[in-house]
């Protein structure tokens, strides 16, 4: 895994995100799902790209089931991009790194 | 709004069964319509979302003039059946399944939907139009879509859908098992269901029914 993810549970959760003083992008993910182990090397290299600019954390659903469902999180991979401790945007499903990014560039 | 003959089933063999690339191949449909009109080459397998607007890169302006041509009568007469759509339901039917079509299409497109079937040889007892994805406005005269809110009460034994969204609203909402069908839409997602085993994916029809050769409520 990238040196720029952080696993989260909901013990680092409001340091890791509400905290943050860089914009936060949450990857929910498990292992069982094939579209989010397809979509972890395109979170990962946007985790390197964007170091210092963007926070990348992933939160396992199977470990942490009151995060996600918090957040209603009903179907995997969902990413959140919080913002000042906000969500400002949530996209579902397996993308390309171009597609993420565009998504991305408007909160950064 | 509800057409088709109003004959009460019992819940426990009510199947809800989507139209649009479920029963009919409208995907690949409105591929070559956006091919001829927009010159816009998606190929079928890369049809990853669910929105039309998002799967060929469409402007809102050419999202509204699709619609128009989509839902024009010739247009969705001329659509072909999904294979093994009318064999399996058929199948269902004569197991005494009440088969109930439930779509997103505009209601005004009522008559065309009940011919297609028919033309297609496809039972069904009912055709239901809900609004599933927000798309009609709440008051819109004449007969109207039923809206999520109303249609929750109603009850299945079994769903075929095709949408990931309305997939997770049955299952999740209306504790409805799901027959996802399917699509490169919905390829990219797990729901939470498919854990639970309150969604199967099946590759088709014939798949569909072996997993579900005769639908009803576990009692």
């Amino acid at each position: 895994m990238s040196e720029n993810i952080v696993n989260i549970t909901a013990e680092s959760w409001r340091r890791e995100v509400i905290d943050s003083t860089v914009p936060v992008l949450v990857d929910f993910w498990a292992q069982w799902c094939g579209p989010c182990l397809a979509l972890a090397p395109v979170v990962h290299q946007l985790a390197d790209d964007l170091a210092g600019k963007l926070k990348v954390a992933k939160v396992n659903v199977d470990e942490n089931q009151q995060l996600a469902g918090e957040f209603g999180i009903r179907s995997i991979p969902t990413l959140l991009l919080f913002k000042g401790g906000v969500v400002q945007s949530q996209m579902i499903g397996a993308m390309s790194k171009a597609d993420l990014r565009r998504k991305l560039d408007p909160y950064l | 709004m509800r057409t088709g003959p109003q004959i009460p089933a019992p819940a426990a063999r009510r199947v809800y069964v989507d139209f649009d690339d479920v029963l009919s191949e409208t995907a690949r449909a409105i591929s070559d319509v956006v091919s001829l009109r927009f010159s816009k080459r998606v190929p079928f397998e890369d049809l990853r979302y669910f929105d039309l607007d998002k799967s060929f890169g469409l402007t809102p302006g050419q999202l509204d003039e699709l619609m128009r041509l989509l839902h024009d009568p010739e247009m969705l007469l001329r659509m072909e059946p999904v294979a093994s759509a009318a064999s399996t339901i058929s199948a269902w039917s004569s197991t005494g399944c009440d088969v109930c079509v439930v779509t997103g299409r505009p209601p005004a497109t009522a008559d065309v939907s009940e011919a297609w079937l028919k033309r297609h040889g496809i039972p069904f007892t009912s055709l239901l139009f809900v609004d599933k994805y927000g798309r009609f406005p709440a008051a819109s005269g004449g007969s109207r879509a039923l809206g999520l809110d109303e249609f929750r009460s109603e009850r299945f034994c079994l769903a075929v859908e095709d949408s990931p969204d309305m997939a997770e609203f049955l299952v999740s909402q209306m504790l409805v098992p799901v027959a996802l069908m399917d699509r490169p839409w919905n390829a990219g997602r797990c729901l939470d269901g498919e854990r639970s085993g309150l969604v199967v994916r099946c590759r088709d029809w014939d798949d569909i029914f072996c997993r579900f050769p005769a639908p009803a409520e576990e009692r």
